[in-house]
């Protein structure tokens, strides 16, 4: 926990620096004319609204080093938050100039200066639609892959007009030092976004990945086996994820995050358990042997600590994956330690591995618990949804504080659990989900 | 400053879940206010 806080600690601090960095040389210039406070206001909210939009691009940039501070998913959600933060800052930048200073609006005349009128209104519609798209476009039809790709060009453009604005109206820029270093913080911003764009596919087309074979399972769930071409594949640990391309390019803005079903003690092949969801979920449950894949990852932070005492997994319906993978790797490494699996589901044809998942459960130290929803009468096991009464029947031998408890199921699914371990005193360090919410 | 995100991320409790989002929201309206107060600070040491 206290690494968790000390990691936090250090990225918000640094995220704080870095935004306001360029606001230290700015008020330390004594060769430019003081100016009224609220002119300087609204400037200095345009600079750090502009640091807090290149800020962005860090935190969607997938490295494998930031996320397991906080997880993957809370990146995202801090990500979507300082989004709409920046859009509020980026709006009060012209508002709070237009109200102290009418003779600002002349930046929006076309007839004073065509392409600075154009180009800063759209800026500005950009800025406006980099935070309704990901929260509205979805439902108006716009496919996940036609979002990706327009998040990403808006937010470039913003920041490009940002920085050709900041130089020209040349107050604090003026100075070839302080327009380098303009051009190479913005620049440094955009290296994020090419980085994770262009520089991680570019290295993945030397990397390919094969379909071994497709086999169906129960729960309308597909086994995904897939095989590295020519090289060992990646290392990942159980429970972690990674984003998969299929086709002959790793460009492609098909690109879906899954979790690994198989032990990672297995090297050479690698197994995803896909539930039909999505066209593309959809369309992969048919893919013919021998497609082509590529694999970007692994990913997550939703991990067996290696000082666990014992594990709960508390999953529901595809959310058995990390589960499923975490209890192959511990059966292959012979690890002993107290496992326990409640898996949750609506009928007994809905349990996906149901088969394996009995037979690890053969073993002295693991124990399976089905929950049905909507069992008929020849069930004879838990029925109805994970509740405190449940887990306070099966898991009285595994709880202690150094248990690890893992949620993995549909939403409603995981509030409900997750409030649950909350009210039975689980630390917070000690719980871990997995959400797969990156829109 | 740095005292300030220490009190935000005491209160924090962090991690994957539901709660961990809800704190990873407050923490960027944290960061954010801080960044504005900083913002007000630039405004005045400039201001003639």
């Amino acid at each position: 926990m206290k690494q968790i806080l000390w990691r936090t600690g250090f990225w918000s601090i640094a995220y704080v620096l870095v935004v306001v960095l360029p606001l230290v040389p700015a008020a330390l210039r004594g060769d430019l004319e003081r100016r009224e406070w609220g002119i300087e206001l609204g400037v200095g909210l345009g600079i750090v609204g502009l640091m807090m939009l290149g800020l962005q691009f860090i935190t969607t940039a997938r490295f494998r080093w930031v996320a397991p501070s906080v997880g993957s998913d809370s990146l995202i959600y801090f990500h979507r938050q300082a989004g709409i933060l920046t859009l509020l800052i980026v709006l009060a930048h012209p508002l709070i100039l237009f109200v102290v200073d009418p003779d600002f609006l002349r930046y929006l005349d076309p007839r004073e200066n065509l392409p600075r009128a154009v180009f800063l209104t759209l800026a500005t519609l950009g800025m406006v639609g980099l935070v309704v798209l990901p929260l509205w476009g979805l439902r108006w039809g716009l496919s996940y892959e036609w979002w990706r790709l327009t998040h990403g060009l808006l937010a470039a453009g913003v920041l490009l007009v940002g920085l050709a604005h900041g130089l020209q109206v040349g107050h604090y820029t003026s100075g070839l030092v302080a327009q380098a270093l303009s051009v190479m913080v913005v620049g440094g911003f955009l290296w994020f976004l090419i980085h994770a764009r262009v520089v991680k596919p570019w290295r993945m087309r030397k990397r390919p990945y094969r379909v071994r074979d497709v086999v169906p399972d129960q729960g309308d769930v597909a086994r995904v086996m897939i095989e590295p071409l020519g090289h060992e594949g990646l290392v990942f640990e159980a429970g972690q994820y990674a984003w998969m391309t299929t086709g002959h390019s790793p460009f492609s803005l098909q690109q879906h995050p899954f979790s690994f079903a198989s032990s990672s003690e297995k090297r050479g092949e690698f197994e995803f358990a896909i539930k039909e969801s999505g066209d593309f979920t959809g369309a992969i449950q048919d893919v013919p042997r021998g497609t082509q894949v590529f694999l970007e990852g692994p990913y997550g932070a939703f991990r067996l600590d290696s000082k666990a005492e014992a594990a709960v997994f508390l999953a529901g319906g595809i959310g058995v994956t990390p589960a499923l993978s975490m209890l192959r790797t511990a059966r292959d490494r012979g690890d002993q330690r107290p496992f326990v699996l409640v898996y949750g589901n609506t009928t007994p044809d809905a349990i996906a591995y149901r088969h394996e998942l009995e037979e690890l459960a053969e073993q002295p130290n693991v124990d399976l618990v089905h929950v049905l929803s909507e069992a008929d009468e020849p069930w004879s096991g838990e029925k109805g949804f994970i509740t405190d009464e449940l887990l306070q029947r099966h898991l009285t031998a595994v709880v202690g504080k150094d248990t690890q408890y893992f949620v993995c199921g549909p939403p409603p699914m995981m509030d409900a659990v997750e409030k649950v371990l909350m009210k039975r005193g689980v630390p917070s360090h000690r719980l871990l989900a997995e959400r797969f919410d990156f829109i | 400053m740095i005292l300030a995100t220490a009190m935000i991320l005491a209160t924090l409790r962090l991690g994957d879940t539901k709660m961990g989002h809800i704190q990873a929201q407050r923490l960027a309206n944290g960061l954010a206010l801080m960044v504005i107060v900083a913002t007000f600070v630039f405004a005045w040491m400039r201001s003639g």
